[in-house]
């Protein structure tokens, strides 16, 4: 067997007098006693104010604690089971110590065992740290972990052979592989020195050399073995019975000449050169002074760092970059938007989303290469009833989250401690009766829930597993008879929202250690160690024969070769000479040198943020009165409003107490952030970046939210408490949370719409030894001497009360939903098109499909007044917009709406069309060549809807006052404002809007709420302003439906500051349809022109006809008028037929079917052409159901015939609103100069009595015929049409 | 009934400027002739000099020096409950049962961020010999330093 020798980090302590007297440690340890105690129900972890009092005559010696590599302290979730679980790590350590204390070394050492346990193992040794029987199964037995034999004592040897159980997470809490307080003689030891003492009542002064070597008790057990059962860590490729590919997947490199099997792991750490002086003075380390930290303070990391970096570098521009690399879009700020987009980028990390369940769609599977890709498929029947139940168990599974946490709740409580939790007031009172009616009814709820939701689980493809679930989605499609080239797909719903907890960021707290290593741990074979080192002018080498603890014969071979090891070392430590080898290893050494390997310093190594936040609520709203407005974008406080209490300032303050890790997340974000750019980037600017990922490790910024403050404030407690009682567990399941009923009434805060202002009474760094830091301490006098840096968002926008002591520490909480919610703000339809023309100085209104309605034009009335008038255009008849709103209800409204306005209303809005759609940026340069563009940028007119859905239902109060059934408070009823676009903002392609007064009601269209005015003071365009006009609940039943005027092609963006800003797109394949469709019309009058014809007239034919409604009218122009058909047809038999005449070329086929609209689309059609009647060619199959089809020839068809037939039975008449065939060229046409043909195809249409006559123009040339009619003087437009696809 | 493990009480200076101290040794050597006293329980009621607000948080610390035995009780864990406005408990619970026999004790460090006053009241729950654990209670003004 060869032992892979794998380098760990090791840590000592020295606790000399002065590190005990004057030192400040805040050490503690689980409370699973208190925890199991039904009398107490405590956390496992105490919280920060109750501590272990570092006892001065124990706790002196030396504090060695050693720190496992990355691979054993990753977890994973095991798919079966979805728990977290972490690999089982070494449980046997030796601890060997190398001492000088008078002229002989000495050395001693301790086998520690690690996963010893005092009551289970019963071998009479008292364990070491309170811990959770793993073996011991339900309900958790408290035991006593780890203990530590001196080899001094006797000879050790494997004393047993149990199942391993030990991970870096001990028994759950994720501090324990790193707070020596929790695994004292697990992965932690005190050197109490007291063997040292040869006669005298202390230790004597001397160095110190450490070296911990680590193993499993059994070779089966050994990482190398069980990594293959890590799901994911062998790429698919590996072989798992190489172990050199199990060591690279561990992140750890093999040396050369490591075999593929036979190998078992070691672990090997050193602490060289620990000098210890009993009444020395206090080791110099790394721990700053508290003046010397800087604490910045923000909505999110990003936020605070930005405050940091721009301070330390003295450049506001140097934050915002750093800002925007750790967001991931540094190039962002180069862009027109650039400092907007990032800041919505960081407005968006303020707030964290909640899964939202799912919505399914038919797709078409992927292509082999991207230019095959056929259009998006239709959706068919089944998919909205597909969609249908899958909201419906969305809903129920809401549902029962929020009955078990009912049940969960009022179980929980009933079952506390009356002394230590109910309120001791005498106006207090338990009903009992009360409680288990609302025990029972809450058990009823969630019984009755589960069913619902195993009902409407049923009905949609469901699956345990990623793979359970594509077989159920697949075996649901194939019950469909979905076609093989078309897939079901699920896609998760937009996210529900709440806000992050405020974060702390620091610098100068002296921590250089990365979050995670860069590249390779190197790793060494046992029979290949260090060689030799360098003294001066000496080559020293590892003896045969080191100095050993004594009874080292039974630990695992390499311990003697590594002892060896640590011998040179310590050789060079002696002499001091260890610092130059350290700087120069491959100088100064000779074999593998092993990782960590450094002159000891006191460690300093923050761990923990131990806070104590001191609260007064500022509620959004009190009785009826709101005390924050929107200002357009933000929240502002009145200055009014505020908590009222006997607290500092008459005011009512609550304490939010708290501990979490620190990390440098933001330096390792932002490094790999700038890693990641470089891969792309080009060589100057790639070479920048990397080098600013290696500078970002020094000095790092150590962030930590101020973790659990939002679900303080709905009085919910996080903390890791006992499992769920299996008397419950089946009904309310697994539970994070434990209701906090405030038996200190003083203490209720329940809010659920934040809204408030803090400041820091408290604020230590606790480091891996429980020594601190104190950056705010004491009571309000001298806390209000802390100066953080503030980001704007948390800055007060009032003093809480007059004076208020230290001003520049005071946080904002803005307003925000506690409740999970999400903006929905939806596309609901496409109303139509508005084109302002500015050649004739008219609005263009155009249906949603294209076609032209009317336009809008000021004209001159009698008597001299100037006012807004319709006229349809080419090929509309609408004489009255009203004569489309029961088709076209928004174009209609906006047309409407300004009909027989004023000259200047119309001003007002042409003016602010034209200038708004300059500011917004058109990312669609195809539409953008469309030579429409000659007349004016088409804008849409959007049926939006607009509303905040909060995720199940109304949070309640669980004070013991208002429990045992709180009532739903009346936050749902409040109302927040949404605006509308952003004037700052080029990708913001909101102009204006149109809405209700509230919401529900009708739209008015006698206003556009506009982005940027270009008119001030006019009514028909009044500003959005801060948007106060479209204002809501957070409430699914309560929506705005609004009217949009917006570029198509660029996003319209809600802001509302309570949720991350929203933004709405259209649908760009059915916008670039519509819009192929546009065409500009222009008017002229009078036009003297003649009319040339020389071919026949088209004729129809169908099988027989309802009424008056004759086969002509298909070809009538119009469709409005149509060909209705008495009886089904029947496929095969039934034609619908053109005659053209003769034989043309043929370049198009466009049919309007069914009624105008979508009810009644025709399906099944089959569309023919014929040069002889007789052999027919077919142009179009299609199985859709459809109102429209457009079919163009890739070239000209000779043909004299058209047909139209169906494929399918049809149960009723059909109708054919317009059968056009178009030939080229045209016979008729009207001679006139014609205008420049490079953008698109001019045509002349006039009013005539079927409606429109549309014709082609033919250049009037300088030849004489005599055949043309006389000219007339004609009224009418000439229209262009865009060239290529017309969708 | 009379407690049966020895207490002192004591104010001292806290090291957070603000706050109020109140140092509980339980144990200790026993003032007469004593049986060990098993314990499993010990609270320490510490009062206010006024009842704390509305909008009056207290801010409290609990320090506890550690100890290790079994006879000793293993080691102490502490809650604190705030939900008398009057005053604070703290309840210190062996994880085993302790047996207090004049050899050893534990000292409770409570600071608190508003003045005390009044007589501390320690409950125990303990029994001597054979007996069977009973509560006991005293209530202790703070000794002289």
């Amino acid at each position: 067997v060869t032992d892979l020798i794998v380098p760990v980090r090791l840590y000592a302590l020295v606790a000399n007098y002065k590190v005990r007297k004057f030192d400040e440690f805040r050490r503690w340890s689980p409370r699973y006693s208190l925890m199991l105690n039904p009398e107490y129900q405590s956390t496992a972890e105490p919280p920060p104010s109750i501590y272990d009092d570092v006892d001065v005559k124990s706790f002196e010696g030396v504090h060695l604690q050693w720190e496992l590599p990355e691979a054993l302290t990753a977890g994973h979730i095991d798919p079966g089971s979805g728990e977290s679980l972490f690999p089982l790590v070494p449980n046997r350590w030796l601890v060997v110590r190398y001492a000088q204390p008078g002229s002989a070394m000495k050395a001693a050492g301790w086998v520690i065992e690690s996963d010893y346990l005092e009551f289970h193992d019963a071998d009479g040794d008292e364990g070491t740290t309170l811990y959770l029987n793993p073996l011991g199964g339900e309900p958790p037995k408290l035991d006593y972990l780890g203990r530590a034999r001196a080899l001094a004592d006797g000879a050790w040897t494997e004393p047993r052979s149990r199942p391993l159980f030990l991970t870096a997470v001990g028994t759950g809490l994720p501090a324990y592989a790193a707070f020596a307080s929790y695994q004292q003689n697990v992965f932690a030891f005190q050197d109490t020195l007291q063997d040292l003492r040869d006669g005298t009542s202390h230790p004597p002064d001397t160095t110190l050399s450490y070296a911990v070597v680590g193993w499993y008790s059994k070779d089966g057990d050994d990482i190398l073995v069980r990594a293959r059962e890590i799901p994911g860590l062998l790429p698919p490729e590996a072989d798992p019975d190489d172990l050199r590919e199990v060591i690279d997947a561990l992140g750890w490199s093999a040396p050369t000449g490591t075999p593929a099997t036979g190998v078992c792991s070691r672990y090997y750490g050193t602490a060289l050169g620990v000098r210890w002086e009993r009444e020395g003075d206090h080791p110099e380390s790394d721990r700053p002074l508290a003046d010397g930290v800087d604490v910045a303070v923000g909505h999110s990391t990003a936020e605070a760092a930005a405050l940091l970096v721009g301070e330390k570098y003295r450049s506001r521009r140097a934050g915002e970059l750093m800002r925007a690399l750790y967001l991931g879009d540094p190039d962002a700020l180069d862009g027109p938007d650039g400092e907007k987009e990032i800041d919505e980028l960081m407005r968006r990390s303020w707030f964290r989303g909640h899964e939202a369940g799912y919505g399914w769609r038919v797709v078409n599977r992927p292509a082999d290469s991207a230019d095959s890709q056929p259009p998006p498929p239709v959706q068919p029947d089944w998919v909205p009833t597909l969609n249908q139940h899958q909201a419906e168990y969305a809903r129920e599974l809401a549902a029962l989250i929020d009955d078990q946490w009912r049940l969960w709740r009022v179980w929980w409580m009933s079952r506390l401690n009356p002394k230590w939790h109910h309120p001791k007031n005498p106006d207090y009172v338990y009903d009992t009766a009360k409680w288990n009616a609302e025990i029972a009814a809450a058990r009823s709820a969630v019984s009755s829930g589960l069913t619902r939701v195993e009902a409407a689980l049923a009905k949609i493809p469901h699956g345990d597993t990623p793979e359970e679930m594509q077989e159920a989605i697949d075996a649901y499609a194939e019950g469909k008879h979905l076609a093989v080239e078309l897939e079901l797909k699920r896609s998760p719903e937009p996210a529900y929202h709440v806000p992050s907890d405020p974060v702390l960021v620091f610098s100068g707290l002296g921590n250089n250690d990365p979050l995670t290593r860069d590249g390779a741990l190197p790793c060494r074979l046992g029979d290949g160690l260090l060689a030799e080192i360098t003294i001066g002018t000496a080559t020293h080498r590892p003896g045969a024969s080191p100095l050993q603890p004594p009874h080292t014969a039974q630990l695992p071979v390499s311990c003697t070769r590594l002892i060896a090891e640590l011998e040179l070392l310590d050789t060079a430590v002696r002499q001091n000479a260890l610092q130059p080898i350290v700087e120069d290893p491959d100088g100064m050494s000779g074999g593998p040198w092993p990782e960590y390997t450094r002159v000891w310093k006191q460690p300093w190594l923050p761990m923990y943020l131990q806070w104590e936040a001191v609260h007064c609520a500022t509620p959004y709203r009190v009785g009826a009165a709101e005390h924050w407005t929107f200002n357009g974008d933000r929240y502002e406080w009145s200055g009014n409003g505020a908590e009222s209490g006997s607290g500092l300032g008459g005011r009512r303050w609550t304490v939010f107490e708290g501990r979490s890790y620190l990390t440098p997340a933001f330096n390792y974000v932002a490094a790999e952030q700038a890693k990641r750019l470089a891969q792309t980037a080009g060589s100057e600017l790639a070479s920048g970046l990397r080098a600013l990922a290696g500078t970002l490790g020094d000095d790092p910024l150590l962030s930590q939210t101020l973790d659990g403050l939002h679900d303080w404030l709905l009085q919910q407690d996080g903390a890791a408490h006992s499992v769920t009682a299996p008397e419950i567990l089946p009904l309310a399941d697994e539970t994070n949370h434990n209701p906090d009923g405030c038996g200190q009434r003083a203490q209720r805060r329940f809010q659920p719409v934040r809204g408030g202002q803090f400041y820091l009474r408290n604020l230590l760094i606790v480091d891996r030894f429980g020594r601190i830091l104190r950056k705010v301490s004491g009571n309000d006098s001298q806390a209000a001497h802390f100066d953080p840096k503030r980001a704007e968002s948390v800055k007060p926008d009032e003093d809480l009360y007059p004076n208020v002591p230290g001003p520049q520490r005071m946080f904002q909480l803005p307003p925000r939903l506690l409740h999970h919610t999400r903006l929905n703000f939806d596309a609901a339809a496409i109303g139509g098109w508005v084109l302002f023309n500015k050649f004739d100085e008219t609005l263009m209104v155009y249906a949603p499909d294209g076609t032209a309605l009317g336009e809008l034009r000021v004209v001159l009335k009698p008597g001299g007044a100037r006012e807004i008038a319709w006229n349809p255009l080419p090929p509309s008849r609408y004489d009255d917009p009203a004569d489309f709103t029961g088709l076209y209800p928004y174009a209609s409204g906006f047309a409407s709406g300004l009909l027989g306005r004023e000259h200047g209303d119309f001003t007002a809005l042409v003016k602010t069309i034209d200038q708004t759609l300059a500011r917004i940026g058109d990312p669609s340069p195809v539409e953008d060549r469309s030579p429409v563009r000659l007349a004016g940028r088409p804008v849409a007119l959007v049926r939006a809807q607009i509303g905040f859905e909060p995720h199940g239902r109304t949070l309640t109060d669980p004070s013991w006052d208002e429990m045992p059934a709180p009532a739903a408070g009346s936050y749902p009823d409040w109302l927040w404002t949404v605006r509308l676009g952003d004037d700052d903002l080029l990708a913001d392609g909101l102009i204006g809007y149109y809405c209700a007064d509230s919401p529900g009601g009708t739209t008015r269209y006698d206003r556009m709420h506009a982005v940027s005015p270009a008119v001030t003071g006019n009514p028909y365009v009044p500003p959005i302003g801060t948007g106060a006009t479209l204002r809501l609940p957070a409430k699914a039943s309560v929506v705005h439906e609004v009217t949009l005027l917006a570029c198509p092609h660029t996003a319209v963006i809600a802001t509302t500051d309570i949720m991350p800003v929203r933004r709405m797109e259209l649908d760009a394949d059915v916008t670039h349809a519509a819009m192929a469709r546009i065409r500009a019309s222009f008017r002229l009058n009078p036009l003297l022109a003649p009319e040339r014809f020389d071919g026949p007239v088209p004729t129809a034919t169908g099988w027989d006809q309802r009424g008056d409604n004759t086969p002509s009218r298909a070809l009538d122009g119009g469709r409005e008028t149509y060909y209705q058909s008495h009886t089904a047809p029947k496929p095969g038999e039934s034609w619908f037929t053109v005659d053209l005449g003769e034989v043309r070329p043929v370049a198009a086929v466009d049919l309007w079917l069914g009624r105008d609209g979508s009810d009644y689309p025709s399906d099944s059609v089959l569309l023919q052409a014929s040069d002889d009647g007789t052999e027919w060619r077919e142009l179009v199959r299609s199985s859709q159901r459809q109102t429209e089809v457009h079919h163009r020839l890739d070239a000209p068809l000779p043909a004299r015939y058209a047909r139209l037939g169906y494929l399918n039975t049809q149960t009723y008449g059909v109708r054919i609103r317009s059968f056009q065939v178009t030939t080229e060229p045209s016979h008729r046409s009207i001679v006139m100069p014609r205008p420049a043909a490079w953008h698109g195809d001019w045509s002349w249409a006039e009013p005539s009595s079927a409606g429109w006559t549309e014709l082609p123009i033919l250049a009037a040339d300088s030849l004489t015929h005599p055949d043309d009619p006389a000219p007339v003087a004609r009224a009418g437009y000439l229209q262009l049409e865009p060239k290529g696809d017309r969708r | 009934v009379s407690v049966l493990v020895p207490y002192r009480v004591r104010s001292a200076v806290a090291e957070e400027a603000g706050f109020h101290r109140l140092v509980v040794t339980m144990g200790g050597e026993f003032p007469g002739p004593a049986a060990a006293v098993q314990c499993d329980e010990v609270v320490v009621r510490v009062p206010y000099a006024t009842p704390a607000g509305n909008g009056e948080p207290v801010g409290y610390r609990v320090k506890t020096t550690p100890v290790t035995g079994r006879t000793r009780g293993r080691h102490w864990e502490v809650a604190v409950f705030l939900n008398d406005l009057a005053g604070l408990s703290v309840a210190c619970v062996p994880a085993a049962t302790a047996t207090f026999d004049g050899s050893w004790d534990i000292t409770v460090t409570v600071d608190v961020d508003r003045p005390l006053g009044g007589t501390t009241e320690i409950r125990e729950r303990t029994h001597e010999g054979d007996g069977v654990f009973a509560p006991r209670s005293v209530n202790r003004g703070v000794e002289a330093p």
